[in-house]
């Protein structure tokens, strides 16, 4: 299942794995822009603009409605960092040919969905996004911006990539803040929608068993003159000193504890392996220091785990607790850190990362959405290397890459939510 | 050892898995799949509703005690975790509690035949002790607390508590604090002698296994002989309407969320006939409320919800709901223009396009299920305690006729049985 790399026009390529092993093929695009505080929220409103109708099918029902005759054709928008760079895209999952008539099957028609998208919007006589639209999707968005509080782990996590990447676009929201929508406007997207596309190289993605030249012609019919020069690729790795500190109240029954790190070790540098392998370690499992130690022996919160994103070289660990409890459970958190830093990893807890990380790449293969998701995110970065070298990097890593890696690990940001609800739960203890 | 299998194919999906009727009652079900991840599960017909020790309820069990075993379970005599011990094998293991079953599973890529021996020997080996069960309470206490701060949990909670008067669904999975601190190893013990035997269990495995080596290790792990006893089944009787109009909390939330619950009081005792029922309510629902439709479209393009609404059945032998949920400033003018749609409906008929279009949905929709192992094998599981063969799902849906969703749209949403459940913003 080893992919191949194929042009597509003069700014786009194509990732092509072929496989017999689903009864859905996957059609997906991505690309990606710099994320800036002036463009994050007009990329991600033409997005979903586009998703909303266009020239072709100029409403969501005649759209949707569309996608359905395909067999339920499903088309989901994304909108994710990659580094510093806001990286955008559809991807198209729809019912394999051989259960749809043989031949090529739906695969020229998502193509074609696909390029109803994102090259033939649904612009007004002078050249702008329907105003309606524009006004619903604000409404939309202004209803996103604010349930960011439905779900306070998620506040905590987002709060203290704030506080860690302060100054950096990392930090920035990708779908911007509320003080931003007005200047929305039909006539500034629809720009947008023109900059951004004349600014992108695209990475599509094709999983499924059409030959690859069919693919490729289907996409150099569709996409041959779209994109253009794109900006490189960035990502600020170096942080700054000093521990930034934030508490804020809500009114939760828990506490939610986010605690951020600046590694220096993205995915180019040469312990990016050992860094998977000290996220495994650390909160990465049931298997892990957090899991067992701070959960399991300690009984104080529910979840308590960590997570890692190469591509900028930062690491989170969160737990949720009765706010009485934020102190130990946080110093036992940083403890076992201290511990890896210190080399105290015990042969088990090595084995288990170990087999975890083989587990999770020789399963990747079982899902076409995560091997387009690993190429093509590569690829965006800058990074070309296959994912059979990146399991042999892994497979080679040992007990003092980790805590050299460690060492790289430092602490700069602690965001605290700090639940003030006396709930029912707890009067009738 | 194995006293009859029977095997069942799909030509419509090149599929096939073998049922094996193990010694000890176990019924083992393989579906071999040439994937790189096997997925294996171990599940008791036991789940949150199941409240009690004898089919009288005199034996009371507290709220939350399923929940909290499928937590115990996990640990063992020696003082290990079992996740531990599946981490150590690379095997990625799991476990979850619905209202109706309680699920212990794993997937792995390697050591297989030695994880399957952990699932099968940690679920059937239970351990407790005070020190244990005390620890775990702990544990809990904050799940309990993190869904009583998740407004969606919350909702879809007080929707429940909405329509059923006596019917244990209505309870939270977990248990509240005050329940799960009655919990004891003794009642732990009874409650696992009680609901986990293993005729009340079934074993799922699906990859790129074979069915000699899966009994082999069943034949090696679980008794040679079945346990005596039957499992108590609690019947509660329930009014044919929704307990109470409507259920408003507030919370801390931007925008009301919402959730429509339909109590579904026409529960068909035979489970093909509940399957085919489901099967036309999966067409229904994707023509009422798909974002291709037209109330989801009025409702949307008037601004009036935002634009995540779901639709979600729930059909089980003694219990059935339809959940309408999304977020609204308008709670209740939505719940009005839904109705008013189904009256429409009702009275002017709908499109066979439309109903075609749908039931094509459906049927994509299960086909491209049989994509991962994980999928295969937690629907099958469904499959087989609802008492029905998975393959048949095909047929079905195409045996669907138009005449059976208007049917359900003349019988199903009766005002008299729905209740609106609103969390609105903190005042």
């Amino acid at each position: 299942m080893n992919p191949i790399a194929l042009p597509i026009g003069r700014h786009s390529r194509l990732i092509y794995i072929n496989t017999e092993r689903f009864k859905s093929e996957l059609l997906a695009v991505s690309f990606t822009a710099p994320l800036m505080l002036e463009t994050a929220q007009h990329n991600a409103m033409v997005m979903a603009l586009t998703r909303r109708g266009t020239a072709g099918y100029p409403s969501l029902a005649l759209l949707n409605r569309r996608l359905d005759e395909m067999y339920s054709t499903a088309i989901s928008s994304s909108n994710r960092r990659t580094g510093d760079m806001q990286t955008l895209g559809f991807a198209a999952d729809f019912l394999g040919a051989r259960y749809v008539g043989g031949g090529l099957g739906l695969l020229p028609e998502v193509t074609k969905m696909l390029a109803e998208l994102l090259c033939k919007p649904l612009l007004d006589e002078t050249g702008c996004f329907t105003a309606s639209f524009v006004e619903s999707e604000k409404q939309n968005l202004r209803d996103a911006i604010r349930s960011a509080i439905h779900n306070p782990k998620a506040y905590a996590s987002i709060a203290c990539r704030k506080l860690l990447c302060a100054g950096e676009p990392y930090a920035l929201s990708l779908i911007g803040s509320e003080d931003t929508i007005e200047n929305l406007t039909p006539a500034t997207l629809a720009a947008r929608y023109h900059q951004l596309t004349e600014s992108v190289a695209p990475v599509f993605s094709y999983v499924g068993c059409t030959p690859a030249a069919e693919v490729a012609a289907l996409l150099e019919a569709y996409f041959g003159d779209f994109g253009g020069t794109p900006a490189p690729y960035t990502a600020h790795v170096h942080g700054g000193s000093g521990l930034a500190e934030k508490v804020e109240e809500m009114p939760l029954l828990q506490g939610k504890l986010s605690l951020g790190f600046r590694t220096d070790v993205s995915l180019s540098h040469p312990l990016a392996p050992a860094m998977l392998y000290l996220n495994e370690i650390f909160g990465g499992s049931p298997a892990s220091k957090l899991f067992l130690n701070v959960r399991e022996r300690m009984s104080l919160c529910y979840h308590c785990s960590s997570s890692l994103d190469l591509y900028k070289g930062i690491l989170f660990a969160n737990s949720g607790m009765k706010v009485e409890n934020r102190a130990v459970v946080e110093e036992a958190m940083l403890q076992q850190l201290a511990d890896i830093k210190a080399g105290r990893i015990s042969d088990t807890e090595l084995l288990a990362a170990r087999r975890a990380i083989e587990h999770s790449y020789r399963q990747s293969g079982d899902n076409p959405g995560v091997l387009a998701r690993f190429y093509t995110g590569r690829i965006l970065a800058g990074n070309e290397e296959t994912m059979a070298e990146w399991q042999a990097r892994l497979a080679r890593v040992t007990l003092s890459d980790i805590v050299e890696a460690a060492a790289h690990v430092s602490h700069r940001a602690t965001f605290f939510l700090k639940g003030t609800k006396e709930g029912e739960e707890d009067e009738e203890e | 050892m194995n006293r009859k299998k029977i095997t069942y194919q799909s030509d419509l999906l090149g599929e096939e898995y073998t049922v094996f009727h193990h010694e000890s009652g176990l019924p083992i079900y393989v579906f071999p799949k040439q994937m790189s991840t096997s997925y294996a599960l171990l599940a008791t017909n036991f789940g949150a509703v199941d409240h009690a020790l004898d089919a009288a309820g005199q034996l009371k069990l507290p709220d939350g005690v399923a929940h909290f075993l499928e937590h115990k379970l996990f640990f063992n005599e020696d003082g290990t975790d079992s996740f531990e011990r599946f981490s150590a094998l690379g095997a990625d293991a799991n476990a979850y509690t619905s209202h109706t079953r309680t699920v212990y599973l794993f997937s792995c890529t390697d050591h297989f035949a030695e994880a399957l021996a952990e699932l099968i020997d940690f679920v059937t080996h239970p351990y407790f002790t005070e020190e244990s069960v005390a620890k775990e309470q702990g544990i809990i206490e904050e799940e309990i607390r993190m869904c009583l701060d998740n407004p969606y949990d919350r909702c879809y909670y007080n929707m429940l508590e909405g329509l059923y008067a006596n019917h244990p669904v209505k309870t939270d999975i977990c248990g509240s604090v005050a329940s799960i601190s009655a919990i004891t190893p003794k009642i732990l013990y009874d409650t696992h002698s009680t609901y986990y035997r293993l005729s009340n269990m079934a074993l799922v495995v699906c990859g790129d296994v074979n069915a000699e080596e899966v009994l082999e290790i069943a034949n090696a792990h679980l008794p040679q002989a079945a346990e005596q006893g039957k499992v108590p089944r609690r019947l509660v009787e329930e009014p044919a309407t929704a307990h109470r109009a409507t259920v408003t909390e507030e919370g801390h939330v931007a925008k009301p969320i919402f959730s429509i619950g339909v109590k579904d009081v026409h529960i068909p005792d035979d489970p093909e006939e509940r399957l085919k029922r489901d099967a036309a309510m999966a067409i229904l629902n994707e023509m009422l409320f798909s974002e291709a439709g037209e109330l989801y479209n009025k409702l949307y393009g008037s601004g009036m919800i935002s634009p995540e609404l779901s639709a979600d059945y729930v059909l089980t032998r003694d219990f059935g709901f339809l959940q309408i949920a999304g977020e609204s400033e308008e709670p209740e003018r939505v719940m009005d223009e839904i109705w008013q749609y189904f009256e429409k409906l009702h009275r002017e008929g709908f499109s066979t396009e439309d109903f075609e279009r749908c039931k094509r949905i459906e049927y994509a929709e299960y086909i491209k299920s049989f994509d991962s192992t994980e999928e295969i094998a937690n629907t099958l599981l469904s499959f087989v305690f609802e008492g029905v063969e998975l393959f048949s799902y095909a047929d079905v849906i195409l045996g669907i006729q138009p005449e059976d969703v208007a049917a359900l749209l003349s019988k199903l949403f009766d005002p008299a049985c729905r209740t609106l459940s609103v969390i609105y913003p903190d005042s």
